[in-house]
């Protein structure tokens, strides 16, 4: 497994380390100028999405390939891109919250907001990365972008769809019961976020095996 | 040929794809040997290595690979691959692939020796894939088969491309790999000469069905190239005839057992044959 995480840091690394550096400070520069804090929140985005382009890599390469006659499983294959996957996104967490403490644009929010901030993005890379990689490996990584933005599409036509169904005052009794439990709305919304977040790590889990059954059946 | 001695063996192996099925095939490979596997363009040579290496699995038949299945770690660890293609992304260096594989072999991986072919190859471990030749890749795909020390390497066209300097250093390489006579290599080429250099047997591949595994020198021994007027055939015995060619000026015929063809036309002109030679009139058969 190290040696698989060695690789993809060194691919990521030689690639991107320019990039991201530009990216980072832009994101900064742009959410202090503008007042745009939110552009903070996206540094976690963008750092899972790096990681995203590791398996093009292999691809590319032919790695993918070549990974099959190596003396390792393919749980360990293609969770060597999920530990990444999953580094990366805490690790712009981390950075998200440091460039907010550091930053003038701190003064603008309170820090349970920024905390809300932070796990909502998280949640939002958790859930794409989920979705993207088992994506990836059934049909390329060219092809999976469309298929991202397919069920993507699907997903929020169904949500709509449900919301436009709803009877009136379906969720009356959902409102009611936050009121009764006398928690402030800001608590309610990190207790919401938290909820979440807990979805999309047994998302990110799931979505684990799936890819590892994918890159077993894959034929080349 | 007994399973126990060799390094891989394939028993009625199938694999069915749209429009091509490769097998049932029956192949060996035994150890302190060097198995050159030949055949035209989408003959199956590929596909055929693909699945005893695991990449793929096979639909029929059963393959045995260092002892236990294509899938099983311990036998993987003791395989070494080269591909035609590259398969290290082109911004890693050589010493960056040499730890990323140690960690992936861990015990087995000698940096050691990774490091002594590199430099026998004349390989800059600091510098990127990208800035490597052709050559350059296939030797570094090469060093990184053999640092751990595998008991068998399948090589997939890796001379193609090659000046004649660099073929014949990785010829050599194969002669000294299997001086440990548990150790062999299947390699698939379409240099020919190659393989007459250094195979110890030959298998020929044609539209996914294998035509023959023979000992090379018996195969280069047995088989000749006949050159006679077309009543002249008529003296052979058909076992001896595998295919002729017929021109304004008489008939080119692969045949097999020279000895005796000589005895049957002793005033007929009978060459010997090359791999090419045999698979250029194996195919023409087959197309018959």
């Amino acid at each position: 497994m190290k040696g698989l995480l060695y690789k993809d840091l060194c691919t990521l690394t030689s690639r991107y380390k320019k990039n991201f550096l530009v990216v980072f400070v832009l994101y900064i520069v742009w959410a202090i100028l503008f007042d745009m804090p939110f552009m903070l929140y996206a540094l976690v985005f963008v750092l899972g999405m790096y990681v995203q382009s590791a398996i093009s890599f292999d691809e590319y390469s032919h790695w993918d390939m070549y990974g099959h006659t190596l003396p390792v499983r393919p749980a360990a294959l293609v969770g060597s891109k999920y530990i990444l996957g999953g580094g990366a996104i805490l690790a712009g967490c981390l950075l998200a919250a440091a460039a907010f403490v550091l930053s003038p644009v701190a003064s603008k929010g309170d820090s349970a907001e920024i905390l809300l901030g932070i796990l909502s993005a998280a949640t939002t890379s958790t859930f794409y990365f989920s979705l993207s990689v088992p994506l990836s490996y059934k049909f390329g990584c060219d092809r999976a972008r469309t298929a991202v933005l397919l069920v993507l599409a699907g997903i929020f036509c169904l949500v709509m769809l449900v919301f436009t169904r709803l009877p009136d005052g379906a969720l009356d009794g959902l409102n009611a019961a936050a009121d009764a439990s006398g928690l402030s709305d800001e608590v309610l919304s990190l207790l919401a976020s938290a909820a979440l977040a807990g979805v999309s790590l047994v998302l990110f889990l799931a979505s684990w095996g799936v890819s590892t059954a994918i890159y077993r059946k894959k034929e080349y | 040929m007994e399973t126990a001695a060799c390094n891989a063996v394939l028993r009625g192996v199938e694999k069915r794809y749209p429009g091509f099925t490769l097998g049932p095939v029956d192949l060996t490979v035994p150890a302190g040997s060097i198995v050159g596997l030949v055949g035209e363009n989408g003959a199956g040579k590929t596909t055929l290595l693909k699945l005893l290496t695991g990449i793929n699995p096979a639909d029929a038949g059963e393959i045995t690979l260092l002892g236990g299945a294509p899938g099983d770690l311990a036998s993987r660890a003791d395989l070494g691959v080269v591909f035609e293609d590259a398969y290290f992304y082109e911004s890693m260096t050589a010493k960056q692939i040499g730890k990323s594989l140690a960690g992936i072999f861990g015990g087995r991986w000698d940096g050691e020796a990774y490091r002594g072919l590199l430099a026998r190859f004349g390989l800059d471990a600091a510098k990127t894939v990208k800035t490597y030749s052709r050559g350059m890749r296939m030797k570094l795909s090469l060093a990184t088969a053999l640092a751990h020390h595998p008991h068998l390497l399948v090589l997939d066209e890796a001379t193609a491309g090659l000046d004649p300097v660099v073929r014949g250093e990785m010829l050599d390489l194969f002669l000294d790999f299997i001086q440990d006579e548990s150790r062999s290599i299947l390699i698939s080429s379409h240099i020919t000469s190659d393989l007459e250099q250094v195979a110890d047997s030959i298998a020929y591949l044609h539209r996914g069905r294998l035509l023959f595994q023979e000992d090379k020198d018996a195969l280069l021994a047995e088989y000749g190239i006949l050159r006679c007027r077309q009543e002249q055939l008529a003296a052979l015995p058909e076992r001896c005839i595998i295919h002729t060619r017929r021109t304004d000026f008489g008939c080119e015929t692969l045949v097999k057992d020279r000895a005796q063809v000589s005895r049957l036309l002793p005033g007929a002109v009978l060459d010997h044959a090359g791999i090419d030679d045999i698979m250029r009139f194996y195919s023409g058969r087959e197309k018959q």
